[in-house]
């Protein structure tokens, strides 16, 4: 994606640079927010998962059952706790305000200097996820130092490898997802309803309340074609040592093969839609 | 009593000039009207889809069986549904708290409370209510239940009550960020506890589901109004809940007035 105007120059290093600074600048807005950052980053992704642990011991003591599907009671629990730690690594999708700027004409300022706007994007991307890396950890070890009968542990630090490249990849397929769905706002006057409406699928799809064992046959065999399932239900799975080497090896094909179908889709979406720019908002 | 049906028509005569503004407004965003009535059908597609493949598992939830769950997520969607039709304001109120922007609402025909956060009436939310309302009456008629005037009765105080939790709930988590300005807490807040009222409460131990219902009474949402209309809840305990939840929100109105106080047209 490069600007309208100015030709973007070349050179890595250039580029490195931007994104350097741009990651920085993202940093300095999020620790602006200081109660609301702690508040916020503590809480988030963890409610629903939480709830729903009760929800299925619930069921597990009025069904009487040993097992749920192939998952037994400590295994749902793993699954939910694990998942709610993942689910921190997963770009939000309000995490970009580039609807807001297209609508108002703000995004003109930077189709002439001589940078690629992607690279802005980017480098929120980049700040959030390694953000995110810290808090996650952060998380999943007070959780062990709080509850250490309970919280799951991974079955091996190549499952933790493997976890980590599938989830990450995710988050940048959904984050490119976002900025595809920013860019309909050249030619719609508000998004933020499309966004909220897949994020609703892709909840359901990664498997955040339910995980993949539980749904019926047809989107157990259907959603593996998905990128949001190997965003977080397979890296949980791999986690918990359900699923192997060859299962990562198809996810991490999957998600590549999304990775350049949605990177096309966003740079033919933003070049369009410039073409639509009036730069006086709308 | 002249003087409350005077106040309340005041309220009312405002309401309608809100909505009246709300539906002209709406004509301006003719995608965005259709784009959230759809977003909050998938809303409801997903809740119940995951209701049902959970109880593919189970006969009940919790001693909710599947029938007593539809009425139970029928009421949580008429909730949700209010909260989108009147209370929209209430995701911006932080920023514009920070922003010092509420300077409108201190010249008060009604209570500045009021005035703020039902300033945003959404036509689309009417629609979804129609679909909420209609998913709640296909729980109702799958649910087994005697009909008679005692039952229309009780579907009415229960959904007045829901609708007056919402809008409780909503004042009361917006008085933190007067306290702490720019921290946002008013949502994230709003959003941990909000993940509560889309289960029964019956699934919490009986401490959780008393704070639930009695100090942060998320509960009122949808627990409490489905117990109420299946029978789960005793008539002179339900009339105590009642009163409390009352009197639970004429305290958060006063806490919030207090509050409004400290509220200088600059405080970013």
């Amino acid at each position: 994606m490069s600007g309208a105007v100015a030709a973007a120059p070349g050179g890595l290093r250039h580029h490195w640079r931007i994104l350097r600074s741009a990651v920085a600048y993202e940093y300095k807005k999020a620790a602006a927010f200081k109660a609301g950052f702690i508040v916020r980053e503590l809480i988030h992704g963890i409610e629903r998962p939480i709830i729903m642990i009760f929800v299925y011991k619930a069921i597990f003591v009025s069904s009487g059952a040993a097992a749920i599907g192939t998952y037994g009671e400590a295994d749902l629990i793993a699954y939910m706790l694990l998942g709610a730690t993942l689910w921190k690594l997963v770009f939000p999708e309000r995490g970009l305000d580039l609807a807001e700027q297209i609508f108002e004409g703000f995004i003109t300022k930077f189709l002439i200097m001589p940078l690629r706007f992607f690279l802005m994007m980017l480098g929120r991307f980049v700040q959030y996820s390694s953000l995110q890396l810290l808090i996650a950890s952060t998380f999943w070890l007070l959780g062990l130092l709080i509850a250490p009968a309970i919280w799951p542990r991974p079955v091996s630090a190549v499952a933790v490898a493997q976890a980590l490249t599938l989830v990450l990849l995710g988050s940048y397929c959904y984050f490119l997802l976002i900025v595809v769905l920013n860019t309909m706002a050249f030619w719609l006057d508000v998004v933020w309803t499309l966004l909220v409406m897949v994020r609703f699928i892709v909840g359901f799809c990664a498997g955040q309340l339910l995980p993949l064992a539980l749904m019926p046959g047809f989107l157990k065999t259907t959603l593996p074609w998905f990128f949001p399932y190997w965003m977080l239900c397979a890296p949980v799975e791999i986690l918990l040592g359900r699923l192997g080497g060859a299962d990562f090896q198809r996810g991490l094909l999957t998600l590549i093969a999304w990775t350049l179908a949605l990177q096309l889709l966003a740079a033919a979406t933003w070049r369009r839609g410039l073409r639509r720019y009036t730069g006086v908002g709308q | 009593m002249r003087g409350l049906l005077s106040t309340v028509r005041r309220y009312l005569t405002v309401a309608g000039q809100l909505a009246r503004i709300g539906v002209r407004r709406k004509s301006q965003f003719r995608v965005e009207f259709f784009s959230q009535v759809v977003m909050d059908c998938f809303w409801y597609t997903i809740h119940v889809t995951v209701f049902e493949i959970l109880l593919l598992h189970a006969d009940d939830i919790a001693g909710w069986r599947h029938e007593d769950i539809r009425v139970f997520i029928g009421f949580l969607f008429v909730s949700d549904a209010f909260m989108m039709m009147w209370l929209g304001q209430q995701w911006r109120f932080g920023r514009d708290l920070k922003d010092g922007k509420l300077d409108p609402f201190r010249v008060r025909p009604v209570a500045p409370s009021f005035l703020y956060f039902f300033q945003q009436f959404s036509l689309e939310a009417v629609f979804n209510i129609i679909a909420a309302v209609g998913y709640l009456t296909y729980g109702l008629i799958r649910a087994d239940l005697e009909w008679g005037p005692g039952r229309f009765l009780l579907i009415a105080w229960a959904i007045v009550i829901a609708f007056w939790a919402r809008t409780v709930l909503t004042i009361l988590f917006s008085i933190l960020e007067f306290h702490l300005l720019n921290s946002d807490l008013a949502r994230s807040l709003e959003h941990a506890f909000g993940a509560t009222a889309d289960r029964p409460l019956d699934i919490f131990a009986r401490r959780v589901k008393l704070f639930l219902l009695h100090a942060v009474p998320m509960g009122f949402l949808s627990h409490w109004p489905a117990a109420l209309v299946l029978g789960r809840r005793e008539p002179w305990l339900a009339l105590l809940d009642t009163t409390w939840m009352l009197l639970f929100g004429v305290l958060t109105f006063q806490a919030w007035k207090l509050s409004f106080r400290r509220y200088e047209s600059a405080m970013g």
